[in-house]
């Protein structure tokens, strides 16, 4: 961070002249998209969806994005709310933030809990972010707005060396990293009682760490145990090491959480490109099928050309770029 | 941001290849959920576990480290397991109403987690709200925490409980590249195996197994530290059958903590959301606590009264000396009050 102020040895305290020029944002659809309406899903296969919507960097200054929030319009079917998905890309860069759409629960938090971003997002002045939402239930249509916090370098402080650097070094940094969402190859369904495993494709042209596990899962049951639903084993993708004991497998609970309060894996996972990871995922409802939305989310870093790995160790001095940190 | 989060700890420029690069060594530390023994027959096919009806505490089950090597030069490590974090959660009941205790032991070395047992919902959270240990404990290969369950009102009900940590591979062929990274591993390991022989997880409650208040009635209750440790507090969590205020105080002293007797509501949060105290709270070993309890609910009321915290078995040294010394470099030393700083 910028620190506000500076204090001297002798205790006397200096206003730091760069925070006159950082400033706090939110960042919103155009007007006529908050809310974004989109209508009801033609059939359970057949998602309907809405006009590309676009967050664009002030015109003003560069934009760091650090949190997504959203909220459904109250009135709105619990099951379009739990079915809504949605897609973001980086148009100027060409760069996918998920494998395919993700469920909105799972992307964007609430005022009060927002979704903070492992890896946060750098737009050049008016460059935009395009998003995409798909409505999958025919149950009514989608009524959503949403809204990203971020901080903006004014270009004001386009002068200021230190501004510059920064920004020198995001332009750098985000050549090589972005958050990223992964979930399933294709919709996972698991019949009652049973058991399937489900596919997430790590593409080949980036690491992804995982940072964050979301699940959630849409069932009619009444039998078996209706409070957990789902049970799941995984393994890492390139070692097969389990991520948790045999018959042991972890449930929706214990295990993973949503865009408000997602699991925060107790260390990363690092898992190389070309690689899938594989889940076994378990009904524990025994009389109806359930769908499972199952979302990891981190940082995606394009390197995958070489071997990123290195035979350095992390108390060694650094050689990066002299760094106001991420937020 | 939880650091938690935070990718600067997994990634470094390298000026030379013009791209980021990762530490080799990061790759073979592993999140992993550690469940029921495998090996534990009283656990149910699907992974959970039964507590009885009220009544008797259940036979203790076991959470299992396994061991795993392929070179003799990796017997003495096997695959350790740096346990951060405890959840639960209750199949048949609800998380919101589950009602039953736990106590908690490290079987190979007789450790205890607690002096007495700990209701559930003031020690273990939710993947979404995980509670989140104070100080992580290293769990060397082939050795057993178990739990001992004791339901305290209604019928049985399943359980499955989860340690959440990191687990470390100090084996992995492609080190042979790498032989560094090894090194820094190992070394890792070594420092935690020395420093869980001094700092440990730990909870305290009342050394009445039962806290019931009677109406309106104003109680006065005992946590023994105990002499052969101090303990470091940072978390107040409580589940109690009805409102309550209550008052710490050090009777070797004479020290209140506070100046009057806070409310529940505005004190003691549960294990999603401890309270946490502005300031690690250091009881020394030997000391003792003095928990007055007074019932504001007009009716009996059973509480059941957690501090959450770290048990530090350490001589206590002069700040001069201390700062002299170089410690063990683990960010755990000077914990977040928000969230302990991960070793990795």
């Amino acid at each position: 961070m910028i620190p506000t102020w500076i204090t001297s040895s002798d205790g006397a305290v200096y206003i730091n002249d760069l925070t006159r020029y950082v400033k706090s944002t939110i960042l919103v659809p155009p007007a006529g998209q908050n809310p974004l309406t989109t209508p009801a899903a033609a059939g359970a296969a057949i998602p309907t969806f809405s006009a590309p919507v676009v967050f664009e960097g002030g015109e003003d200054g560069v934009t760091e994005i650090y949190s997504l929030m959203g909220a459904h319009q109250a009135g709105v079917a619990a099951d379009v709310q739990a079915r809504l998905e949605v897609e973001i890309k980086d148009s100027s860069y060409r760069r996918f933030y998920m494998n395919r759409p993700i469920l909105a629960n799972h992307v964007f938090g609430t005022n009060l809990n927002p979704f903070f971003l492992s890896e946060s997002i750098f737009l050049e002045s008016q460059q935009v972010l395009n998003l995409q939402f798909y409505n999958r239930s025919v149950a009514g249509q989608s009524v959503y707005r949403m809204a990203m916090e971020a901080r903006k370098l004014q270009a004001s402080a386009l002068a200021q060396d230190n501004v510059t650097r920064r920004i020198a070094e995001m332009r750098r940094r985000k050549t090589f990293l972005t958050p990223a969402w992964l979930t399933s190859r294709a919709a996972i369904q698991i019949p009652a009682g049973g058991t399937v495993p489900a596919f997430f494709d790590v593409p080949r042209d980036y690491f992804f760490y995982i940072f964050e596990i979301m699940a959630s899962t849409i069932t009619t049951g009444v039998a078996g145990d209706t409070q957990e639903v789902i049970s799941w084993e995984a393994f890492d993708a390139k070692t097969q090491r389990p991520l948790q004991d045999l018959r042991r497998p972890v449930t929706l609970n214990t295990g993973a959480g949503n865009a408000q309060f997602p699991f925060i894996l107790p260390t990363p996972l690092l898992v190389e490109p070309r690689t899938t990871i594989q889940i076994n995922f378990n009904n524990l409802v025994t009389d109806q099928p359930t769908e499972v939305f199952f979302t990891f989310a981190g940082v995606s870093s394009f390197q995958a050309s070489e071997n990123p790995w290195a035979d350095v160790l992390p108390d060694q001095p650094a050689r990066s770029l002299p760094t106001m940190g991420a937020p | 941001m939880s650091i938690l989060r935070n990718i600067e700890k997994l990634i470094e420029w390298d000026p030379r290849k013009e791209m980021y690069v990762s530490p080799f060594w990061r790759k073979n530390v592993i999140p992993v959920a550690r469940g029921f023994d495998p090996d534990d027959l009283q656990v149910n096919a699907n992974g959970s576990f039964t507590v009885a009806a009220a009544g008797a505490p259940t036979n203790p089950v076991g959470f299992a480290q396994p061991f795993w090597a392929t070179e003799a030069r990796d017997l003495p490590f096997g695959v350790p397991f740096e346990w951060r974090s405890l959840v639960f959660a209750d199949s048949t009941d609800g998380t919101a109403n589950a009602d039953f205790t736990v106590r908690l032991t490290e079987m190979g070395e007789r450790r205890e987690f607690m002096n007495n047992p700990v209701h559930i919902r003031t020690i273990a959270g939710t993947a979404q709200l995980p509670y989140i240990l104070r100080e992580p404990y290293f769990l060397p290969s082939k050795h057993k925490i178990t739990a001992q369950f004791n339901k305290l009102a209604g019928g049985a009900v399943n359980i499955r409980m989860f340690l959440h940590g990191a687990q470390y591979y100090p084996y992995d062929p492609e080190f042979m590249r790498y032989p560094r990274n090894r090194e820094h591993l190992v070394n890792l390991i070594q420092k935690w195996m020395n420093r869980r022989k001094y700092v440990q997880p730990y909870w305290l409650v009342p050394d009445q197994l039962n806290v019931a208040v009677l109406a309106n009635a104003t109680i006065d209750f005992f946590m023994k530290v105990g002499d052969e440790g101090h303990f470091e507090a940072y978390t107040i969590a409580a589940v109690s059958t009805g409102n309550f205020a209550w008052e710490l105080i050090e009777p070797k002293t004479q020290q209140t903590i506070m100046n009057g007797q806070p409310t529940q509501t505005n004190s003691v949060g549960t294990a999603l959301f401890p309270t946490l105290l502005p300031t690690p709270y250091l009881v020394p070993a030997g000391m003792r606590l003095r928990l007055r309890l007074t019932d504001l609910s007009a009716a009996p009321n059973t509480i059941w009264f957690c501090i959450g915290g770290r048990r530090i078995y350490a001589p206590m040294k002069d700040i001069g000396d201390v700062l002299r010394d170089t410690s063990v470099p683990t960010m755990a030393d000077t914990p977040s009050q928000l969230v302990p700083k991960p070793l990795v």
